[in-house]
């Protein structure tokens, strides 16, 4: 699974100061296709209302981590889909994010906390590079 | 150091007589075991020691979270400080969760921190998770 970090946030997971991932989440095998910043800005919703994010933005962080079988991942389903999901645009409510150009099943999960072997990545316009792993306590910086 | 007490949200497991704070990861089965103080088998990090073990070597394994209620909605309290408590709005309506005062801090995830009187209903959950596939398998 994986997740952008929110720029006001990296810090303080780095820190040991936030211990839980939440909200929409994604798997890693849908976004294989999303290598830049621009790229997951487009096909994850990063534009919400709030977001620090923009579709020009140099680098952004991603967190991953493999699900357990005690987690507890849900479809956020509108209504029109038969669910009670409701949220501020850009929100389908279908199952998958808002973008036209990428479809990306969109999952969501309530606070959880981070699994130990999480990692956190760094992403820019030459891919990815691992920048720190949880210990299931502490991020370490990647060597 | 970092506090290992399991506050708000984390697990906690039972291994060979002693209750640790752990992890849950890379794999289901695999569970990491914090001591503040050494303990035999546990390698020392920064501050703590610590010891991977497979799920079926724990006596129990539980997630330990606290709910409640804010505004007359569900919520998870992640963090007591100073101000009062960090909670996470537990719904499914984030336009209604900006309407109780809570504020996106990550893509669909509302949070907010109020004074404690105004959370109501505390609970703590212990939810156990099996450590043995005959647990999970409904003990067939």
């Amino acid at each position: 699974m994986q997740k952008v970090i929110p720029p006001r946030l990296l810090v303080p997971y780095l820190q040991g100061k936030r211990t839980v991932i939440s909200g929409y989440v994604y798997r890693v095998q849908d976004c294989l296709r999303l290598t830049t910043p621009r790229l997951l800005y487009e096909a994850l919703d990063l534009g919400f209302e709030g977001s620090q994010l923009t579709a020009d933005v140099p680098e952004l962080y991603l967190l991953r981590w493999y699900a357990r079988d005690s987690d507890g991942y849900a479809v956020p389903y509108g209504p029109h889909m038969g669910g009670d999901w409701h949220d501020s645009p850009p929100f389908a409510g279908n199952g998958f994010t808002s973008s036209r150009g990428h479809v990306v099943p969109q999952f969501h999960t309530m606070p959880m906390p981070i699994p130990a072997g999480a990692e956190i990545y760094r992403v820019d316009e030459d891919g990815e590079h691992l920048y720190a792993i949880y210990d299931g306590l502490t991020w370490r910086p990647a060597r | 150091m970092t506090d290992v007490e399991p506050v708000g949200c984390g697990y906690v497991a039972r291994y060979r007589g002693h209750t640790h704070p752990a992890a849950v990861g890379p794999d289901s089965d695999d569970v990491v075991l914090f001591s503040e103080e050494p303990r035999e088998g546990f390698e020392q990090a920064d501050g703590y020691w610590r010891l991977a073990v497979r799920r079926d070597e724990l006596e129990w394994l539980m997630l330990v979270r606290t709910v409640g209620a804010f505004a007359g909605e569900p919520c998870l309290v992640l963090d007591e400080d100073t101000d009062g408590l960090h909670i996470a709005y537990a719904g499914h309506n984030g336009t209604q969760a900006e309407a109780l005062g809570y504020w996106m801090v990550d893509h669909g995830a509302y949070e907010v921190v109020v004074p404690r009187e105004e959370v109501t209903s505390i609970r703590v959950e212990r939810i156990p998770i099996p450590c043995r596939p005959a647990e999970a398998a409904g003990g067939s």
